[in-house]
């Protein structure tokens, strides 16, 4: 029954094209979660309006979920919720252009009596164009945490086989509004064989997709003429044809999941050869096939992830390696290198492009971007890709990507310039509705402490929190020489009692620590990273389970228990 | 009760040919209004002492004379000598008109689905026609908080007259915000909560109540700068609470919660009235400093802790009164609002002192709501809520003769009295042989 409505929701709004007048939110809510007014005014803030534009000094007046005026000393309606922004640097909101925040993959269909795997049913093979991703999306931790990198609308991408169905695009917004900006958007597609059936492998997907494609065309024509002669043989219906019709006659894309250079090229040729446009998505390798990408004119989405270092940090240890050893390291180093560079490589072929953080960790997406920048990529460019080329290549410029009277009041106000190392997003403003988030104050060294660093040798007790409920141990550290080795103990997942784990992976910058250890759950291995500031016996961080979003860990010093080495 | 049943079978007597039909004009009494004296009585007025010999003058709905040489011309006389005039009791705080039977799902009223529900008005619920009406009516109960229950803020409580047959013509000119303080203690042996859990949970709900007041305020706030606001109507209702226009009705139970819900009202301009106040006696002291009323009971309860003795719930109420609280009594009952008298009566045994307990259960409660000008005591000028017993309504033993409420002579049957009659010296009886 929801979604029914919400598709008819939806439905109205695609008739209608796009939210052009703001529906009077006439609903009482027996929550009080609801905020009471949707008039905001930040003032003298430092807006950056587009990517290429400098900061200038400022207020904007937010109302009915749009921006209703940006400027200097805007005169402020009675009744404004003010935010004093003096010292606050304002950009447009995010847009990531694929996420799987959210999605939940539906249920596997059960196998026919009499399957064949060399021919199976589409459902089973992970043929589903007409599959929403608004089915299968909800708004869940991962979400918020998305949200809370400053992303204020997402593309949804469908979870499933090879081609999952179509993508939606949708406001990261409040519960109090159905956030769905546009449905159908793209369709969703990947090289991903199915398990134990045709098409299993990359080249059998592909003659599938080609498979599927040409047999649409031939419905698609012969519907039309049956639809005006008689005497012809009836079209073969299916839900297939009629999802994938769209995409025939080239009102939406398709959106191929590409990771490395060769399913780049191939998602191309297939592109050139069937006709459909083409949006490459979940880019991690490319900088060899730029030119080919450059000629097909295919719209370029990468994924907003490098490469960790630890390989290039564990030939440090090494202290006497052979010539052979050195030359792997070098080329080691040099891959990991022009991995980093890589975005950049694309901004100077002069390919706009824009982000996925599909199977990305939102915790880790400013420092990427920090490290894109670093290595070559300018900020205007991250900017812009976070912005409005993402706007641009999911039609929606007209409603997002820059601030500027008219448009969806998203906007992410983060306490210092966006890019720079100490830079804490202090507030989410998605669709004019305000998220608030705690900011640190940046804590001095202590003084005393030799070269400012802090001591971190001892045993900490901590608790953390999760949807699971609240989980607490002891965390033990010792100093071994320059580096730190340790363990933890939690409540074991799969019992009772508490389960100790080494830490690995142990770093301390400055008052930052952090380290990662593994559980093991059902049988499941998971790692668990948590990052965060030490000061004096308190330890503030964040720990972040892999799949399953980040949650609170805060740490005390017990001062009885100093583990001496 | 004896001169009841007279005069009922001597009415009996006389419809008795008639009776063969089931329903006769005639045979259901209704309340009627008129000019009443209520002669040669002994009038407790309760703010001037006990008059012997005195009469009442009911007319137009007010009491307009108390006195000992009364006349008046046209009044209906009645005779009340040997009797005793008590104002009409109030009870501070019940769901009564919200339930009809507490099993039956689609008879209870009283809660809203969702945590935040101010704007869901008591008073629109209350049934006029609830069996328990004329059952609490006989007992000498004339006027009722009905207090909605469920979320932190689950509603808005009224005060009513147990006469009328619409809500409106039962309302007695008196509205709250009811809150529920966040509890912060375990909430039984079934509560399995660690300690630090039952920490976080309070620390959450606290967090919440602050947000939704906070909200609420800056909502008056708007609304008096006449700024453009959307339709929301539970803020629209908290934001009367935030500035004072109608009073909070916090229900708070331990000492521990009693501290934190006066520390949470200081830097707020609301009119709070603390309800339930179970373990009012361990803060007696702190909660007279604040000057905050607080409308007590139920009486007859076992105590909060087991270490306490056997009466603590009975002497809470003394024991705040004492210290300089301004108490009034309440049952927290749907159907048994009628044992408010008994409720005092333990209240005045155990401490509180029988005149003490008569203001908890008139006065007192008439001040705490703002309407000691009209209910509360028999004075000329005031609601003519009166009850004619002979002898102290307190004692169960005593019967009530006469029930005015807003000037009305109430009939005094209900179910219950006319089950009894029903039922009693039957023919052909049980022949148990």
């Amino acid at each position: 029954m929801r979604k029914t409505l919400l598709r008819a929701g939806v439905f109205c709004l695609m008739v209608s094209g796009w939210i052009s007048s703001y529906q009077v939110n006439a609903q009482s809510d027996p929550t009080g979660k609801r905020p009471i007014t949707d008039t905001h005014a930040i003032t003298n803030a430092t807006v950056f309006a587009t990517p290429d534009a400098s900061g200038v000094k400022g207020d904007i007046l937010i109302k009915n979920g749009l921006i209703q005026g940006v400027g200097a000393n805007l005169s402020i309606p009675a009744g404004a919720k003010v935010i004093a922004g003096d010292s606050l640097f304002i950009y447009p909101g995010f847009i990531t252009a694929g996420t799987d925040a959210g999605i939940t993959k539906p249920a596997d269909p059960e196998k026919p009596e009499n399957f064949i795997s060399s021919n199976p049913p589409d459902e089973i093979a992970g043929i589903t164009p007409w599959r929403s991703a608004v089915d299968q999306f909800s708004m869940d931790s991962k979400v918020e945490d998305l949200r809370k990198a400053g992303f204020t609308i997402a593309q949804l991408i469908p979870d499933g086989g090879m081609i999952p169905g179509k993508t939606a695009i949708v406001a990261l917004g409040s519960s109090y509004s159905t956030n769905v900006l546009l449905t159908n958007t793209a369709l969703a597609a990947n090289f991903n064989g199915a398990r134990g059936m045709y098409p299993g492998t990359a080249v059998g997907v592909m003659a599938k997709f080609r498979d599927v494609y040409k047999n649409t065309q031939l419905t698609s024509q012969r519907s039309a003429s049956y639809a005006s002669q008689t005497g012809l043989k009836r079209p073969e219906i299916t839900p297939t044809f009629n999802a994938m019709a769209e995409v025939v006659s080239g009102n939406i894309p398709v959106m191929f999941s590409a990771n490395e250079e060769l399913e780049i090229l191939r998602a191309i040729s297939l592109s050139k050869e069937l006709g459909f446009k083409l949006i490459l998505t979940d880019l991690e390798e490319y900088e060899e096939v730029l030119e080919e990408i450059k000629a097909s004119s295919a719209q370029v989405l990468i994924k907003l992830e490098l490469p960790d270092d630890k390989a290039v940090k564990a030939q440090e240890e090494d202290k006497e390696p052979s010539d052979e050893v050195k030359a792997r390291y070098a080329r080691v180093k040099e891959a990991y290198e022009n991995a980093l560079a890589q975005a950049s490589k694309l901004e100077e072929a002069g390919i706009p492009f824009a982000f996925t953080t599909v199977g990305v960790k939102s915790n880790d997406i400013s420092k990427t971007l920090r490290k894109m920048i670093e290595n070559g990529l300018t900020e205007e460019m991250a900017m812009a890709a976070l912005t409005t080329n993402a706007a641009e290549i999911l039609g929606i410029s007209k409603a997002a990507g820059t601030i500027a009277k008219g448009k969806m009041a998203n906007l992410v106000l983060a306490t210092e310039p966006i890019f720079s190392e100490d830079a804490q997003i202090k507030h989410v403003m998605v669709d004019g509705y305000l998220f608030d988030y705690e900011t640190k104050t940046k804590k001095k060294a202590k003084e005393g402490d030799s070269d400012g660093t802090v001591q971190i040798a001892g045993n900490w007790d901590y608790t953390s929190e999760s949807p699971a409920g609240s989980s607490s141990g002891t965390l033990m550290i010792k100093k071994e020489g320059s580096e730190y080795t340790g363990t933890i103990s939690y409540d074991d997942p799969s019992g009772s009692g508490k389960v100790t784990s080494p830490i690995v992976g142990v770093k301390l910058e400055g008052q930052k620590l952090s380290f990662s250890f593994e559980v093991v759950a059902s049988g499941m291995t998971i790692m668990v990273d948590v990052a965060g500031d030490v000061d004096g016996s308190s330890y503030d961080a964040t720990m972040t389970v892999a799949e399953y979003g980040s949650f609170p860990f805060e740490g005390t010093l017990n001062p009885t228990l100093i583990a001496t080495k | 009760m004896q001169r009841l049943k007279q005069i009922f079978f001597a009415f009996l007597l006389s419809v008795l040919p008639l009776m063969a039909s089931a329903q006769i004009d005639g045979e259901f009494i209704k309340p009627r209004a008129g000019k009443f004296l209520l002669q040669n009585a002994t009038v407790v007025t309760i703010t001037n002492g006990v008059m012997e010999n005195s009469s009442v003058l009911v007319e137009d709905g007010k009491i307009t004379a108390v006195g000992a040489k009364i006349s008046a011309d046209g009044a209906e006389i009645i005779d009340c000598s040997g009797k005793f005039i008590y104002p009409g009791m109030i009870d501070g705080g019940t769901q009564l008109g919200l339930v009809e039977v507490s099993s039956v799902a689609e008879t209870v009223d009283y809660a809203e689905v969702g945590d935040f529900t101010p704007n869901m008005q008591a008073l629109t619920a209350v049934n006029p026609n609830s069996v328990a009406i004329p059952v609490t009516r006989v007992s000498g109960v004339t006027t009722v908080l009905t207090v909605p229950t469920g979320g932190i803020f689950p509603g808005t409580a009224a005060l009513i007259n147990l006469n009328g047959y619409t809500p409106d013509q039962m309302y007695a000119g008196f509205k709250a915000i009811a809150m529920n303080f966040p509890r912060s203690g375990r909430r039984g042996r079934y509560d399995r909560r660690s300690d630090e859990d039952i920490k976080k949970a309070n620390e959450k709900a606290l967090k919440e109540a602050n947000e939704l007041w906070d909200k609420a305020k800056s909502y008056a706030e708007m609304a008096a700068a006449e700024a453009e606001l959307d339709y929301y109507p539970e803020m629209a209702q908290l934001a009367k609470a935030t500035t004072g226009e109608l009073p909070l009705l916090i229900e708070v139970n331990t000492a521990s919660d009693i501290k934190a819900a006066l520390e949470w009202i200081k830097d707020k301009d609301a009119k709070v009235i603390f309800a339930g106040v179970a373990e009012g006696w361990r803060v007696a002291e702190e909660i007279a400093e604040a000057g905050i009323p607080v409308v007590t009971g139920p009486i007859q309860a076992l105590p909060t802790r087991e270490s306490d003795r056997y009466d603590a719930a009975y002497a809470n109420a003394g024991k705040m009164a004492k210290a300089g609280v301004k108490v009034a009594i309440r049952t927290n009952g749907q159907e048994n609002v009628r044992n408010l008298p008994f409720f005092a009566a333990f209240a005045a045994a155990y401490g509180m002192g029988k005149e003490e307990a008569w203001k908890a259960v008139t006065i007192n409660s008439a001040e705490i709501f703002g309407l000691g000008d009209q209910y509360g005591s028999i004075e000329a000028g005031k609601v003519a809520n009166l009850i004619v017993a002979d002898g102290d309504p307190f004692e169960t033993k005593t019967n009530i003769h006469h029930v005015f409420i807003d000037g009305y002579r109430m009939p005094l049957s209900n179910r219950q009295i006319r089950l009894y009659q029903e039922f009693l010296d039957r023919s052909p009886g049980l022949n148990v042989n």
